[in-house]
């Protein structure tokens, strides 16, 4: 059973072109050449010669109770936000876990929601839904995701 | 001479204008199951809200409210927002008083309903279990998505959830910031 792909994913023509800024670019950065070591989906910056499928960007809200958010349009350019009130408090791993977690949406994987640990056991994947109890990089199950997909 | 020029030049044309529209169109097709329908955003939880404890825990208020009008609908930070009047009726967590404004990530933008996924927009004349965070500048109280805006649909459930919240705010358990750790 393929529990963590969705239909619903920002890749084009075998490659995500992305735009937009972020406080934590270099965050973003690690979590890009994570997914790209990774090597059949290409993560790159959007160029006069390209479109962009994906648009990252910041927000500054104590009163959401996300730090990620990823938003697959029909027409528009996909999105990704983070959100700096919380991201200002974590470190290093845990922003880069959050851009890992949302570039894992625009790849097609889907939230996996295991409270109990009854599907994949404990901290099985970048794609668990909650912050505070996930792995902050790549695991062997997002690859096999990851592989099964593309 | 000239004249075969210019036929090159309407042949480029009709060619550069023919894959302008086959792009254009594959863009509007591309990765949509169908137009005008519900896209879904995906968030990454700071925590796990399944868990009524932590829902306590990262609420700053928790009642059950009657939807009593949908007040407005603001795009904020890209993603569209729905307002509503909502009437207190029994607080669990938090002294909040007669009408407040309950805001909600999610609505209708350019032709789509957009919403957090698993959750459906607020049902004016419905009752909700809401548990939501303050945003003091904009004066209204933002739901935490699915899990923080249950409906009541009769008495027994209503406190049977005033039961439930009631035990989950004393064993609340308080959002604590990540701190990376190889998990």
């Amino acid at each position: 059973m393929d529990v963590s792909s969705s239909d619903l994913y920002s890749v084009d023509a075998g490659e995500i072109r992305w735009d937009g800024s972020n406080w934590y670019s270099s965050e973003r950065t690690s979590a890009i050449s994570s997914w790209n070591g990774l090597g059949t989906i290409y993560i790159g910056p959007d160029t006069v010669y390209t479109f962009e499928d994906l648009h990252f960007s910041d927000v500054n809200r104590s009163d959401l109770t996300w730090d990620g958010l990823y938003t697959n349009y029909p027409v528009l350019t996909d999105t990704i936000q983070v959100n700096n009130y919380y991201l200002d408090k974590y470190d290093t791993i845990v922003r880069t876990g959050v851009f890992t977690h949302e570039l894992g949406h625009a790849l097609s994987l889907a939230d996996i929601y295991d409270p109990d640990y009854s599907i994949y056991g404990p901290w099985p994947s970048v794609m668990y839904g909650y912050t505070d109890a996930r792995p902050n990089g790549i695991t062997s199950s997002d690859i096999d995701n990851y592989e099964f997909k593309w | 001479m000239q004249n075969i020029l210019s036929k090159k030049m309407g042949v480029a044309t009709l060619i550069l204008v023919t894959m302008f529209f086959i792009y254009a169109f594959s863009l509007i097709n591309r990765d949509s199951s169908s137009p005008g329908k519900i896209v879904y955003i995906s968030p990454s939880y700071v925590t796990d809200v399944s868990n009524d404890s932590k829902l306590a825990g990262i609420a700053d208020n928790i009642f059950i409210g009657e939807v009593k009008a949908q007040l407005g609908n603001k795009k904020q930070d890209k993603v569209p927002e729905s307002q509503f009047k909502v009437e207190v009726i029994q607080n669990i967590k938090g002294s909040l008083i007669g009408a407040v404004t309950v805001n909600q990530q999610g609505g209708n933008d350019s032709g789509s309903l957009i919403l957090v996924e698993g959750d459906s927009l607020l049902e004016v004349g419905r009752t909700y279990l809401f548990a939501t965070r303050v945003n003091q500048e904009q004066k209204w109280n933002t739901l935490v998505p699915v899990y923080g805006d249950i409906r009541v649909d009769n008495d027994v459930k209503k406190n049977d959830l005033i039961d439930r919240f009631t035990r989950a705010y004393k064993e609340e358990i308080p959002f604590k910031y990540s701190k990376g750790q190889n998990k």
